[in-house]
Order: C-alpha cells, then structure tokens, then sequence
C-alpha cells in the first residue's frame, strides 16, 4: 500500500517536475491518437453518410410495370413504395411518357412530381424556376434550342395520339445530361390528362439508402406483380466507392500509429538517454529491473492517457471539421471512441518505450556512475 | 571482532590494466577504513567490488558473510539494497525528486517507504528544513547530506563513501566528516575513498593502494 502510494509519487513526479522533456513525447502521442480519433469518429458515420451522399448521384432503383402490363397505377405504385423502410426511402419520381407536337416539332413529353424529382434528382440543373403549378413546364435544354423557346414563353403543346392541347409557359430550361435534355417536363396530373392515362404512369425511379445488398433483398422481398429492381451498376460502384475509402482509412490509421511509434520511441530513447545517470543510481541503489520496467511502463502510461486524452478530444473537433466540409453535417458524438482512442494511445506509448526500457535495464550503475 | 569484508587474491583485469592486482584485506565490523591512493590506483573499483556493484576477475569475495564472487547481477542487486550504503563524490540524487523523496526511494527499493523515518534521517544530517526541496534548490554540501541520510536509510551493515568531500569546500568537508566521525562512534562500518590526508586521518586504519597493488595498511 505504502509502496503503491510511493509508486504513484514517483511517477507524479517524473511527470510533474519534468514538464518540458515529456512535451514531445505528448505531443507525438496527442497527434497521433487526434488523427486516428477523427478518423475513427468519421469512419463510424462514413457509411451512412456516404450512402446519402452518393443517392444525389439519381436513382438506385427502377419500379416498371408487371409484364402483361403496359401501365403502373400511381395507387399501386404507392402501396409498394409504403412497404419500404421510411428513414432510407429517399423519394421515389413517377414519370408518364407521350409523343407531342409543338409548332413543326415532334417530341417526347414527361409528367413527373417535381417535389420527388428534387429528391431523387438533385443534379438536375434548372435555369430559371421549377414548375409551381399545374399550367407551368420545365423544358430540356437540347429541346428548347430545337423549339427556339426560352424561360418566360408560352407554348401550344398538343398530343400526338388524341390530339388534345394545352397552353403552357415555360418557367425553366433543364439539363440533366440525360434524355430529358430533349424533352418536355410537366406535372404529372397535366401530363395524365394531356394523354388520358388517369390515375397511370411507366415508370417510377426510386432513390434507396442502403448497400446492394440490403437494397437487393428489400426489392426482392416486396409483394407486387411489379418488376421493382435496383440498378446493379450503381449499388455495385457504390460498395466499391465506399470499400476503397475504408481501406485508404485502415492504411492511413497504419501509417499514423507507425509514424507515431516511431516517433515516441525516439524521444523515449533519448529520454533514457538523458536518464541513464538516474537509471544507474536507482540501480546502485538496489532498484531490480521489475522496478524499473515498472517504473517506465507506468509514465508511458500516463503519458498515454494524458496524449489520448487530449487526442480524442482535438480528433472530436477534427471529425466535425471534416464532417462539414465533406458531408456537410456534424459528425455524431460516440462514447465508444474515448476508450478505443485511450488504449490505443496507451498500447502506443507502452510500446514505443520497450525497446528504450530495454536499452534502461543494459544501463551498468558502476560504469554509468563514474563517468561525468 | 569478525570481518565484515574479505578479499582474498582479488584481481580485476581491464584488457592490458591491472585495475587490481592480488588484493587481499580483510575489514572489521565497525571499522573506519580510509583508502588512499592516487588517482587510477584503483580505488573505485575495490570500493565497487566490495559494494556488489562489479564481480573481481578471479579472486574472492565476501560480503557480510556472503561469497559475492559467485553471485548473478540480480543476487548482486538484492545483497546491495541490504548491506551497501552508498555515497558518490557526484551526490548522484534523482534530479525530480525533492530531499525527502530521495531519501525514501531508497526505502521504497528496499522494503517499505516510510516518510516520518526518512524525514528523521534528514534531520539527524541536519536538513530537516530543506525536505522539500529538489536537488538543485540544495547547495553542494546539503546534497551530500542528504546522500548520506540516504546511504543510512536501511540500516547498511557497511557504508561505502567513494571521495565523499571532493567536491565540497572546507565548511561542508567539516560538516560531513563529523556525520561520518558520528556514525563510526554509532558502530557503522565506514570504508571511505579520500585524497586528504587529514580525512584519512580520522579513520582507525588507512589502506593505500597503487597501481592496483596494495601497497600499504595500518594506522599512521
Ligand atoms: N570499465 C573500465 N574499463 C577499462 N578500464 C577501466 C574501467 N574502470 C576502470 N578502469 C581502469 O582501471 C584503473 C583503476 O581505475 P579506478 O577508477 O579504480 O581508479 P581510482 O583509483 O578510483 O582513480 P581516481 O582517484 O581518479 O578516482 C584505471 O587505470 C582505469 O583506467
Ligand atoms: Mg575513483
């Protein structure tokens, strides 16, 4: 007891009383377990972050009608969309397709939810404004040059089929880089109505969070004549993506805990450099080398507590910058990280000090004590 | 009385150096033994023999009863925190440590530390006002005292002091001189390295040493 509490002096002390000489070595260590520490911190919300980052890329999902069927009903659409998870359904964007004439032109006129469109388009890039009613349409880029019509016009559109028409002004051009470059983008309600399909669309684009995996087996799991299937190339680059930033994280993590170790055991080394005349008194003085050993162990943990302390606390702050600059959201507080970024801190101090102790315990009191 | 220290044919060769050449003496319980010298006599290393911090090239040794010629490092370590005492011409204190904590680092090696204990030792060298201080807070002669009050902790059965007043002026050479001169009355066993011989005076035997022979034992 009394010795424990004699233990507990001497380290204080060596901590204490030698301030500046431990600075570096805390410094190493505080480094090295920030870094590790965001990249932990981030490494945990990465997935999910990712995976919403990567849904603005478009759809994941392709909702197409039963195969006797030329039509989905928006109720029947709906009903199956209800069925998946709420928090990693994204939106889903109906689309109803028609051949119309504007002027000489012959084109191909869509009817979508704008709203859902925005959720599982977002690169979609709108000069102008986004349709608010009914009587507004958005019109492709590649179209707009062929119709020679700009945001502010009004155009005569009519239906090839049933030769219905409806007047409408443009309110934006959109590119997408897709084929609605050369389309006309309405409502959906306009657009069932211009070509009598009440309550139908083609098709439905969905946006899912989730890897291919899980996406797969959600699709496969529902319930309806629909073909809903997930677009294999997208899920498949997305769990590459996402594999790649893993492991270059590992790496990183590898390279910094080497770097770090390396870097305390260099200052550990000159430390007992500098502490030899200490080492050999303490063993003139009947020290054996469990005390010693003892000794060192207990400052590299100390100093591994008070470096991956400070550490978990500057990497905190680190993940949040990385965070917001990255995903633009605060990464989440997880109490799991202090005791991982604590024991690795004070695993590395121990470490980085065995080959220092080593080099302590060579250390010959009748040489060392004579010379000076 | 019986021998507290025995060499006997003691050599200790460095390559080509005869550090120490067929030493035999024998050193009595309670006895103050200067040794004497000049300087690469071999002096220090007799007194590292004696105080198991080094093994003699062929010869033997015992050490309170203990053959140490045949003992491993550990071995040497154990019998050294039982029986040595020791003092350096350097103070050699723990730099971080204050005088008290010094002093009870050795407790601490040896068994149990005991504040009140090494505090009383301090005072019996006169420093019961400077325990708190750290070494370099501490004038040369009070780091010497508090080396004594260390070398005396654990109740040595021999107090080895290599040159303990070289690096004193003659204020603190007095002071320390008349700890040793008290704890020699007290019975301690002292074996003392000096240059001066006024010092080796003051012990019952001087011992001299020259060229790692021993060239002279007996009272002045
Ligand atoms: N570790 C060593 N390796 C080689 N030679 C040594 C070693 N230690 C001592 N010597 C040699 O042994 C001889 C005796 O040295 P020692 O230190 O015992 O002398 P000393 O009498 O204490 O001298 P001083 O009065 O200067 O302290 C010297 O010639 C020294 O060079
Ligand atoms: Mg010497």
């Amino acid at each position: 007891m009394l010795k424990l509490r004699m233990y507990l002096r001497l380290l204080k002390r060596a901590v204490t009383k030698r301030k500046s000489r431990m600075i570096i070595s805390l410094l190493a260590i505080s480094l090295g377990a920030a870094v590790i520490s965001a990249l932990v911190s981030v490494y945990y919300d990465m997935g999910v972050k990712m995976r919403k980052e990567l849904r603005t890329y478009g759809a994941n999902v392709v909702v197409a009608p039963s195969p006797k069927n030329n039509f989905i009903s928006t109720r029947e659409l709906e009903s199956v969309m209800d069925t998946l998870p709420k928090d990693n359904l994204i939106g889903y964007a109906p689309y109803i397709y028609g051949v119309v004439r504007t002027g000489d032109s012959r084109l191909v006129a869509a009817g979508t939810d704008f709203t859902q469109v925005k959720k599982v388009s977002p690169y979609w890039h709108v000069q102008g404004q986004w349709p608010d009613s009914d009587n507004s349409i958005l019109v492709g880029i590649a179209a707009a040059r062929q119709l020679g019509v700009e945001t502010g016009d009004s155009i005569v559109i009519m239906a090839e089929e049933n030769k219905q028409w409806l007047k409408a002004e443009v309110t934006g051009v959109v590119e997408t880089g897709g084929t609605e470059d050369n389309q006309i983008i309405m409502s959906l309600n306009k657009a069932q109505h211009l070509f009598d399909k009440k309550g139908k669309i083609n098709i439905s684009y969905a946006s899912i969070i989730g890897d291919a995996e899980t996406v797969e087996r959600w699709t496969n799991d529902l319930e309806s004549d629909l073909r809903v299937e997930p677009v294999k190339k997208i899920s498949q680059a997305e769990g590459k993506i996402l594999e790649r930033i893993r492991s270059l994280v590992y790496l990183v993590v590898i390279i910094i805990l080497g770097s770090t170790l390396l870097c305390v055991t260099t200052t550990a080394m000159a430390m007992i450099m500098e502490r030899r005349q200490e080492i050999a008194l303490k063993k003139a003085l009947g020290a054996d080398n469990k005390s010693i050993i003892y000794e060192f162990l207990g400052e590299s943990t100390i100093l591994g507590l008070l470096g991956g302390a400070a550490g978990w606390a500057i990497g905190f702050g680190l993940a949040q910058g990385i965070g917001l600059s990255v995903f633009n959201s605060l990464v989440s507080f997880r109490w799991q990280v202090i005791p991982a970024v604590l024991a690795t801190a004070v695993i590395m101090s121990c470490v980085a000090c065995l080959i220092p102790i080593n080099k302590a315990l060579s250390v010959e009191p009748a040489v060392t004590l004579k010379g000076e | 009385m019986s021998d507290i220290v025995t060499l006997q044919d003691v050599y200790k060769i460095y390559g080509k150096v005869h550090a120490l050449h067929n030493i035999n003496i024998s050193i009595a319980s309670g006895e103050w033994v200067a040794v004497m010298g000049p300087s690469g006599s071999g002096k220090t290393t007799m007194m590292n023999i004696i105080g198991c911090m080094d093994t003699p090239t062929k010869g033997s040794v015992q050490v309170d009863g203990t053959e140490t010629h045949k003992l491993n490092g550990a071995a040497l370590t154990k019998l050294r925190r039982e029986k040595i005492g020791l003092v350096f011409q350097q103070f050699h204190l723990v730099p971080h440590l204050t005088a008290v904590e010094n002093v009870m680092l050795a407790q601490y090696y040896h068994s149990m530390p005991d504040e009140k204990e090494a505090l009383q030792a301090l005072e019996r060298v006169g420093l019961a006002q400077r325990a708190e201080h750290l070494p370099k807070q501490l004038s040369g002669g009070e780091q010497q005292r508090v080396c004594i009050a260390r070398a005396l902790i654990n109740y040595p059965s021999i107090i080895l002091a290599d040159e303990p007043t070289g690096n004193l002026d003659k204020v603190n050479e007095r002071i320390v001189i008349d700890i040793f001169n008290q704890l020699h009355k007290e019975g301690h066993t002292i074996i003392m390295v000096t240059h001066d011989p006024k010092v080796g005076q003051l012990a019952q035997r001087q011992i001299e040493l020259d060229h790692g022979q021993l060239v002279y034992s007996g009272v002045v």
